[in-house]
């Protein structure tokens, strides 16, 4: 499949997923935990949480409302972060799905957050066509 | 089949589900549909021919997958098996290796080199940040001048990085890496994780000069968790064929052999592959 696919499809497909999910962290207020647009990971994303709200709580509330795993936050970010992976068999529609899963959860789990983030991966999917 | 032997525990009821399960964790990751197919056949005697032409096309695709032309190695064991089989086969206890704190996974890599007796020289990090090229040059060219005769070999066997840092979202930049070892004209190999970056993120095992590359299946590969990957330069062939640890499951050698016409020395994950 990777073959058929083409290797640099496959990179140019996940750099766009990864894009798509920045931003929409950043339109909901929160921080993206890699401080250094250079390395950002075009593989997943960690989201750091408000202080005073717990990130186990939040991914709890996504996994028995909305049937979603997403990635804990392991050792000393454990409860600080929590990560969104964007890798493997996945479209735009799987990524849109995720964030407003996210986004719902957020709301949910009453994280203050601003709304919007998933209309803002929305915008920017829809404006740049499939590589 | 195992659970079905268990006996009844209680656990507390699962509410019904209709759609799919997201699984959005960066690894394991979905599993395509015509790979669970594939995959959903008999087993096939891994000694017989139809195998044996199976890994002859599995041979000659995956290392397009690193960017290298050289040997691909398949274990079937997870991440954490490729890393020990990196270590055991190039180096030995009381090796200096550098080591990064990426991240969760650095950390561990760095844990499981010291119980080989590896001395890591492990430079801090705050989780946020990929490896530093200018802290790799300058760590480098120190162990040059401090180790006795100049060689291009200093006391540092290896520098050891996570090229995605799973934990973080952070991915260190090995090009940059690979030029700072250049420029502090150092002999040391370069190891790298590429566990969760494989087939997501670029990646050029032979131009950016690599010497053991540490994959697995269950992340860009799309494949269920499974599968260990060592992809090896010649540098890193040469120090496994002179040294390396004691060694038997994670022989490179005894792979290699046995790969050559197909086949593993034991028993593959027959049904990863297909
Ligand atoms: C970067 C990295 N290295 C190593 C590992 C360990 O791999 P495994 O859990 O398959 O042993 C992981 C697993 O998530 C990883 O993401």
């Amino acid at each position: 499949m990777l073959r058929e696919q083409g290797l640099a499809a496959v990179f140019a497909r996940h750099a766009r997923h990864a894009e798509a999910t920045r931003r929409a962290v950043r339109a909901w207020g929160l921080e993206i935990l890699c401080a250094d647009p250079a390395e950002y990971s075009n593989v997943l994303t960690a989201v750091v949480m408000p202080a005073g709200h717990d990130a186990d709580t939040f991914r709890a509330a996504v996994l028995s409302r909305f049937d979603m795993s997403l990635g804990v936050g392991l050792a000393k970010l454990a409860g600080k972060a929590f990560r969104i992976g964007h890798v493997g068999d996945l479209n735009d529609l799987t990524l849109v799905g995720t964030l407003a899963g996210v986004e719902m959860g957020l709301t949910v789990a009453g994280v203050p957050h601003r709304p919007g983030g998933t209309q803002e991966a929305l915008t920017f999917l829809s404006g740049n066509s499939q590589l | 089949m195992l659970r079905a032997m268990q006996p009844a525990v209680k656990t507390p009821p699962v509410a019904p589900r209709s759609g799919r399960h997201f699984l959005q964790i960066p690894g394991p990751t979905n599993v395509p549909d015509r790979i669970l197919r594939a995959m959903d056949r008999p087993t096939i005697d891994h000694r017989g021919p139809e195998f044996a032409r199976l890994t002859a096309e599995i041979f000659a695709g995956i290392g397009q997958v690193f960017g290298t032309p050289g040997p691909v190695i398949i274990f079937p064991s997870s991440g954490t098996g490729a890393w020990e089989a990196a270590i055991v086969n190039t180096l030995k206890p009381g090796d200096r290796v550098l080591m990064f704190e990426t991240g969760h996974f650095a950390m561990l890599w760095k844990k499981l080199a010291e119980r080989f007796g590896l001395a890591v020289d492990f430079v801090a990090g705050d989780w946020r940040h990929g490896v530093d090229p200018e802290v790799v040059e300058s760590r480098l060219a120190e162990d040059r001048r401090s180790s006795p005769g100049a060689s291009a070999d200093g006391a540092i066997k290896a520098v050891m990085v996570v090229h995605n840092e799973t934990s973080t979202g952070v991915t260190s930049r090995i090009p940059l890496i690979r030029r700072a070892i250049d420029r502090a004209q150092h002999g040391a190999l370069l190891m790298v994780d590429v566990i969760s970056s494989l087939a997501s993120i670029d990646y050029r095992h032979a131009e950016w000069g690599v010497d053991v590359s540490v994959g697995c299946s269950q992340k860009g590969l799309m494949l269920p968790p499974g599968l260990g990957l060592n992809a090896i330069s010649d540098k890193a062939l040469a120090a496994a064929k002179q040294g390396g640890m004691p060694r038997s499951y994670w022989d490179w050698e005894d792979m290699r052999r046995n790969n050559a016409s197909g086949f593993f020395p034991y028993t593959p994950a027959t049904n990863l592959l297909y």
